[in-house]
């Protein structure tokens, strides 16, 4: 794609757009959740609130751990992978099969 | 002339040339890769199920809830060890495959998929059984969590036979040779997946 002077224009408007949307929406807008959670979890600690951040903590932790597992196992594979390359070829492989 | 194509252990393919050998395949195959891909998302799916349950479960100070039957505890001890074994046949059955032994392989696929299967009568029978005694879809939130976060994994194993006897009936086909590699391969992983899953809620659901 050629950029032009008009592409630089019409992104630029569109940062200012955006920046100014940002600060002038009322922050209190956008600090509204949930009426039930809010009214549940701005009480004391109870059973429920205990349970709701238990349960968010969970929530929080899922993502990084299945992330987490999948790069380790690409990571071990690779290491796996190229000791094995390694192995082959220096020549003394005894388990390379014909395609 | 060509230069040889060599298949290594890993899945890997040499280009061998006088030069020296030159890599053409990535360490993990494409096919692999997706599977655990998509088991990520399974992962996110059953993990909002079960921090839903939490919330349900952590709030309660009786659970159950007094009026509703007691889940069958022994009789889901047995079904784990049942899927367990299921566990330990599929790796018989790839590594039988690895290994080239066919007879091996089909028993183990066979012997897979029938203990799958008895997990699911097992689980369906218990589930007629709480259902009689008045435990249902809509008997509150209890009833609810209960249903779905099981039944989802239920549904899950329903697949992993059905993927199983299709690779089966494939491997049949062929006589057990090469062609079912990955599939069994893809099937092995969705097949632990779905063991671990259930070594994760067991606890969760029956023991918590």
């Amino acid at each position: 794609m050629r950029i032009t002077p008009l592409t630089f224009i019409g992104l630029g408007l569109a940062a200012i757009f955006a920046i100014l949307g940002v600060v002038t929406l009322p922050s209190t807008a956008l600090a509204q959740g949930c009426a039930m959670c809010k009214t549940a979890l701005d009480g004391p600690v109870d059973p429920l609130t205990e349970a709701f951040n238990v349960s968010s903590l969970f929530l929080m932790a899922t993502p990084y751990t299945v992330v987490g597992t999948v790069g380790a196992w690409i990571y071990i594979a690779s290491r796996r992978h190229q000791r094995h390359l390694e192995h082959d070829a220096s020549g003394d492989d005894d388990t390379v099969h014909e395609l | 002339m060509a230069a040889p194509r060599r298949l290594t252990r890993t899945g890997s393919v040499l280009r061998v040339t006088d030069t020296g050998a030159h890599i053409t395949a990535s360490p993990i195959s494409n096919a692999r890769l997706a599977m655990v891909i998509f088991l990520a998302f399974e992962s996110m799916f059953f993990a909002a199920l079960i921090a839903a349950y939490l919330v349900f479960r952590l709030r309660s100070a009786i659970w159950p809830p007094s009026d509703l039957p007691q889940l069958p505890l022994a009789v889901t001890w047995m079904n784990t060890g049942v899927l367990a074994i299921s566990a330990y046949t599929m790796r018989r059955a790839r590594a039988a495959q690895r290994a080239g032994r066919r007879d091996e392989l089909a028993r183990s696929l066979v012997a897979t998929a029938a203990l799958g299967s008895l997990f699911l009568a097992v689980q369906g029978s218990e589930w007629a059984r709480l259902v009689g005694h008045g435990l249902t879809l809509s008997t509150g939130m209890y009833g609810a969590t209960f249903y779905t976060l099981i039944g989802c994994h239920g549904l899950h194993v329903l697949a992993a036979v059905v993927w199983l006897l299709v690779v089966l009936a494939r491997a049949q086909r062929s006589r057990f040779a090469a062609p079912v590699r990955v599939p069994l391969e893809l099937c092995a992983i969705y097949w632990f997946y779905v063991v671990g899953l259930w070594a994760a809620l067991f606890p969760l659901v029956y023991l918590l």
